[in-house]
């Protein structure tokens, strides 16, 4: 006969394993990529792991190498080069569970994070699903995110809690995970890097102590009732957010990520952490790590081009010239941007001598801007219908001399703000001896 | 209670519940100014709690909602939802979708939610959700950034409808089919037209069915096995594709859910994008992040069409495309002879080269190189400080074309999409390598 209490406490122990793996987790709709990371895969006695990979090509087979890395403290002792596949063209190959598709896993309960990748040389992307359950088809799916998605951004979990049981309601507990991404081109010596986590109530005041935890490439680790962890003092919690910011120079990729369970059904939920300021970048800003997608930017050159000694500057000299930018937004977007005076460092004036206009990507629809105008408010760039063929596309933004600046040169700022992101503001068209509106 | 009765109520609310999967996440790049929950519920069960948290360390920022119910639910139309302020770097929590949308039609309701920042600054915010019982058994639904939703052809995998076995449940999936609304609407709606077809395991293709959409309506497909007209039966591992017709291009969501008819449970299944309205290459509908390109002009400006890319005869002549790569990376690219449709030989006088946003490092390519092989372009910690960056594409002449201009196609491919190869320098009289 089953002893209810030693089989709530199973199932809670087989939950501490498989929590790694969270109720679900889809990405995005931009699912083809050529590496691919599940942030955590799982096999138990009672948890299997079933994974799909889908090959879209309809002319050419794609093979797959993943390698899993396993979480600290399992029995595992390092990583694992898993056997490669095919998926044949415009088809799908599925594995039943971790264990057949990386064999040579040590037995019993595992648990850590599987990066894959394309390896036939070609580039052809692959997506890749997968679904944990019990024999009872309960369980939780955990998709995969492209490598290059993972950053040193500061990151953050919302809504967390730690809540005792009640009359109505389960007892719920929080666990995060951090893991660095694996170096395909390790250094000598791998760096490990300090993450902080941060736990701030729903008022936003911090609770507990700051916690460093160091990650090494290719390391997950898990932070099991994350505020008794933080040091947080006992009692209950809702509605709190952790914080997770990386310390060092090396910005790797990490891997964040909560689970909210309640401790009566054992479900939880999976949150990972969300990008909300990237560092070290010269377009840092609320937002990704990323500066094809920077949420405001401040940029005051080109690229800087091989054999030229600096990048070339934003500038219209005296006279009648302009500059044109290109630049990629994502709609539906709002987008506003405008002219700074870098003197001032607010938005140019008429009498600084220049102008500036935003066009479609067919070069004659202007969206804003326009004679003596040096910057425009946000504006809503359009339903997905009204622009690109229904694609995110590139829009042109040209900036030149009002009239006004006779005698000298204008630097100039371009400072952009978007809701989903953009570009830096390449310039296509440089000191053009024309001016157009 | 009557077994039957009470497990017939309960395929009902899992039914009802299909759209929310059992969890929803998005991707870590995940703060907005127009954000989008595929699907949100309120039933007599069931409360779906919402998060919305504000980034921003100076600024407050309103958030406002727009609720679309599901076909077939007994709410008539949107509904413009009271708006949300998120205080300076903090949350704003709403306890159900009826705290949300107070104006919701009484009674069990699911459809999906548009939100956006209203105050005019087109400041980001994230987004979240948890679905959950009074048991706190549910899952949670993340909000997508509106731009994520395209008409591209996308697919589902790995759906199943298998009959309970003696060791395992009944499977079903309900799949969904969602046409954003316009903000900017025509004066007379689009219906849209998507297809919906499933293939088996062994890529048979085993019925379909065609679902009209206007703008603002999410439609429900109960077991899709069935929607498509196929024979009863267990099948596994099967693909369901959704694809657009038309030419309006508008911004569909289609997912579908995979539960168990036992526990009812359910996960949810995002429809991943797969070739844009190309048709032919993947990766989405999306011309910041294309997988396959071959680009031979500048984007239109005002000047005129986009210049083509070219080098004029002679010894000397260079040309500069930036392009931004989204690493860790594999990236391949050559010069493409229009003539004959394939990598350039040296002979046709061009040669290339890809260098580091530094400017100076040169990851590939070369004097009279005219194409390289898949480059790992590195770890995220060796570009650009851990971000995403662009690059550079030199093409000069080689010193061997003298009498013609050599037009030219750039033929890239990445594993994560790439930018369209714009001209930061054009027909430069000089050479750099």
């Amino acid at each position: 006969m089953i002893n209810p209490t030693r089989f709530a406490m199973a199932l809670c122990l087989l939950w501490m394993v498989a929590c790694a793996s969270p109720q679900a987790q889809a990405q995005t709709t931009d699912g083809y990529h050529t590496m691919l990371v599940f942030p955590v895969v799982v096999d138990t006695g009672s948890f299997s792991q079933r994974f799909s990979f889908r090959n879209p090509d309809l002319a050419n087979p794609v093979t797959v190498s993943p390698v899993y890395f396993p979480a600290t403290g399992t029995s595992q002792a390092g990583s694992i080069t898993c056997p490669s596949f095919v998926i044949p063209a415009n088809r799908e190959v599925t594995f039943s569970n971790l264990r057949q598709l990386c064999p040579s896993l040590l037995s019993g309960s595992q648990f850590g994070f599987l990066y894959t990748s394309e390896s036939d040389g070609f580039n052809r992307p692959y997506a890749a699903f997968s679904r944990v359950s019990n024999p009872a088809g309960q369980g939780f799916s955990v998709e995969a995110f492209p490598a290059h998605t993972f950053t040193s951004a500061d990151a953050v979990v919302t809504g967390i809690r730690r809540l005792a049981a009640t009359a109505s309601s389960p007892a719920f507990q929080t666990n995060c995970f951090i893991g660095n991404m694996n170096e395909v081109t390790p250094a000598a010596s791998p760096v490990i890097t300090t993450v902080k986590m941060y736990i701030n109530n729903s008022a936003g005041v911090q609770i507990g102590l700051t916690t460093t935890i160091p990650v090494a490439p290719g390391k997950l680790t898990r932070l099991l009732d994350v505020f008794a962890v933080g040091g947080a003092p006992s009692g209950d919690y809702d509605n709190a957010r952790v914080l997770f910011t990386e310390n060092g120079t090396d910005e790797p990729g990490l891997i964040t990520f909560c689970t909210v369970q309640d401790n009566s059904s054992f479900g939880a939920d999976f949150r990972i952490a969300k990008q909300e300021r990237g560092f070290n970048s010269p377009f840092a800003s609320v937002g990704a790590q990323d500066d094809h997608a920077s949420r405001a930017s401040n940029v005051v050159a080109d690229v800087l081009v091989a054999g030229e000694a600096v990048a070339r500057a934003f500038n219209i000299p005296p006279g009648d010239f302009s500059n044109t930018h290109v630049m990629y937004f994502r709609h539906p977007d709002w987008v506003r941007c405008e002219v700074i005076n870098p003197v001032t460092t607010f938005r140019a004036l008429d009498g600084y001598g220049l102008e500036m206009r935003l066009l479609a990507d067919d070069g004659v629809t202007v969206l804003a801007g326009g004679n003596d105008i040096q910057g425009f408010g946000p504006i809503y760039l359009g339903d997905k219908t009204d622009l690109g063929n229904g694609g995110n596309t590139r829009f042109t933004i040209e900036v030149e001399s009002n009239g006004l600046n006779p005698l000298v040169n204008r630097p100039y700022t371009l400072r952009c703000h978007t809701g989903s992101g953009h570009t830096s503001g390449d310039m296509i068209g440089f000191n053009e001896p024309i001016v157009r509106f | 209670m009557n077994f039957v009765v009470k497990s017939f109520r309960l395929v009902a609310i899992a039914a009802l519940l299909a759209p929310t999967a059992s969890t929803l996440a998005q991707t870590t790049d995940a703060y907005h100014a127009i954000q989008v929950f595929p699907v949100v519920v309120d039933s007599g069960s069931f409360t779906q709690r919402f998060t919305f948290r504000n980034p921003n360390t100076t600024n407050a920022l309103v958030v406002s909602a727009q609720y679309f119910p599901g076909t077939g639910t007994s709410q008539a139309a949107s509904i413009v939802c009271p708006d949300i302020v998120v205080p300076i770097s903090g949350e704003v929590v709403v306890a159900s979708l009826r705290d949300l949308c107070p104006a919701l039609t009484a009674g069990s309701q699911f459809g999906y939610l548009y939100t956006y920042e209203k105050g005019g600054y087109a400041r980001p915010y994230a987004a979240f959700s948890r679905v959950s019982n009074i048991a706190g058994n549910g899952f949670s639904v993340e909000a997508f950034p509106a731009h994520a939703f395209s008409s591209a052809e996308s697919a589902v995998i790995g759906v199943r409808r298998l009959a309970a076995a003696a060791g395992s449940p009944a499977y079903q999936t309900n799949c969904f089919v969602g046409n954003l609304n316009d903000v900017t609407a025509p004066g007379t709606l689009v219906v849209t037209t998507v297809a919906a077809t499933v293939y088996s395991s062994a890529g048979a293709m085993l019925g379909n069915a065609a679902i009209n959409l206007v703008p603002g309506q999410l439609t429900r497909l109960l077991d899709i096995f069935s929607v498509v007209g196929i024979p009863a039966g267990d099948y596994d591992d099967a693909v369901v594709r959704f694809v657009e017709s038309g030419p309006d291009e508008p911004g569909l969501f289609s997912f579908c859910t995979v539960q168990d008819n036992s526990s009812f449970g359910a996960d949810f299944r995002i429809a991943k994008q797969e070739p844009g309205n190309s048709g032919v290459e993947l990766g989405g509908q999306d011309g910041n992040i294309r997988r396959n390109s071959t680009v031979s002009v500048d984007v239109a400006t005002s000047a005129g069409p986009g210049r083509a890319f070219a080098v004029l005869p002679g010894a000397l002549g260079i040309n500069v495309h930036v392009m931004y790569f989204r690493h860790p990376d594999l990236v391949q690219c050559e010069v493409i002879d229009p003539g004959t449709g394939v990598r350039a030989l040296p002979g046709y006088g061009l040669e290339m080269r890809l260098v580091d946003p530094d400017g100076a490092t040169v990851l590939a390519g070369g004097n009279n190189v005219t194409g390289f092989g898949a480059v790992f372009l590195g770890d995220k910690t060796e570009r650009n400080f851990g971000a995403n960056s662009r690059y550079t594409i030199e093409v000069e002449s080689n010193g061997s074309n003298t009498g013609a201009t050599r037009n030219y196609g750039l033929h890239c491919q990445s594993g994560s999409g790439h930018t369209a190869a714009d001209l930061i320098r054009y027909n430069d009289q000089t050479l750099r390598f």
